[in-house]
């Protein structure tokens, strides 16, 4: 039951035969979204069923359910075919809670900005 | 010898048509330059260049001092096609007289 | 229908395809069936055989594997994918798939119809 535009899209190089599968879509801003493809258009843009985010602090990973998405096709870098019989993800990664995976993304986050803040006032110390 | 249609810059990219199968200097969006031999190109900019040298230079903050440390890290590639969107400038070789 | 056709295009239309320049298209379509390494511009860079092209330079990769795996650990599952065009940065060509006399004869006929 899915539609995919009009004919001449299945022509090109189209998303067609990733139709119903489940996929990784990367995002310009980095974030991971997995999902069923359901549709697409000639722009990428694409409608994920069941689609979630898949956020990875360092061995730490967890899946953020988020719905029925529609991901406008100028913020798509790739989207990838997963292959079921692979594991998704390397042996010494481990599963954690949203709760888990927020806090730890939370804590990256600081650590990012602090060195950036460091930068700052010692550029300002530069300037006497 | 080229034909006077050939050989006439009218417009910017008549440049670089002259520039074919010449080593050109490209400078690219985030800090990479390229050198190499044009081989091919479009209006977008979109380029084959043949013999590349890219150099990528980087800013790394020291991690006790936050002092800025330029690096330089160079790579070559037998052929590459680059995408046009990313070209900041193109200049051809020298010519002497 | 790779860059052979459309010089023959190109010279039997006196350089006017739709008001659609394609030298690189007609290049890429060539190409299908080879190795490349795609470079984006958020740095990932993927090997893969070229599957298909199209106008956008849009491009789709079977039996893929990240350069730099250990960086990108969501990738290790991933066999075929789609790359928007927009998003690479550069396109790593197989030596014995460039034709420089081929390209050069394409980029003056492309040059003089733009």
């Amino acid at each position: 039951m899915s539609w995919a535009g009009p004919d001449e899209v299945f022509l090109s190089t189209s998303l067609a035969s990733y139709l119903d599968k489940k996929l990784l879509v990367l995002l310009r801003d980095g974030r991971k979204l997995m999902g069923l493809l359901r549709s697409f258009d000639q722009f990428a843009n694409v409608v994920l069923e069941g689609a979630c985010e898949r956020v990875i602090v360092g061995d730490l990973y967890s899946d953020i359910p988020l719905g029925l998405y529609i991901i406008r096709g100028e913020n798509v870098v790739l989207i990838g075919e997963l292959d079921l019989e692979k594991d998704e993800l390397p042996p010494h990664m481990t599963r954690v809670s949203v709760e888990e995976i927020k806090g730890a993304q939370k804590a990256e986050r600081e650590a990012t900005d602090l060195k950036g803040s460091m930068r700052k006032r010692m550029e300002f110390l530069d300037y006497d | 010898m080229a034909s006077e249609e050939e050989s006439a810059v009218k417009e910017p990219l008549d440049l670089i048509r002259l520039s074919l199968d010449e080593r050109i200097y490209v400078k690219l969006r985030s800090d990479r330059e390229l050198r190499g031999k044009l081989h091919a190109y479009d209006q977008h900019l979109n380029m084959i260049l043949g013999d590349v040298e890219e150099v990528i230079t980087t800013v790394e903050i020291d991690d006790e001092t936050y002092e800025e440390i330029l690096r330089s890290t160079k790579r070559t590639i037998p052929f590459l096609f680059v995408r046009g969107d990313g070209v900041i400038l193109v200049s051809p070789p020298l010519r002497t007289a | 229908m790779g860059l052979s056709f459309y010089i023959y295009e190109r010279s039997k239309l006196g350089g006017v395809i739709g008001g659609g320049l394609q030298l690189f298209f007609s290049y890429f379509k060539d190409l299908v069936g080879r190795e490349v390494t795609v470079e984006l511009k958020n740095d990932l860079a993927i090997r893969g055989t070229l599957h298909s092209v199209d106008q956008y330079l849009n491009i789709k990769l079977e039996n893929t594997r990240v350069v730099d795996q250990d960086k990108y650990p969501h990738m290790l599952s991933v066999r075929n994918c789609f790359i928007r065009g927009s998003v690479v940065r550069y396109v790593q060509l197989p030596p014995e798939a460039v034709d420089i006399e081929l390209l050069h004869d394409a980029t003056r006929r492309e040059a003089r119809g733009g």
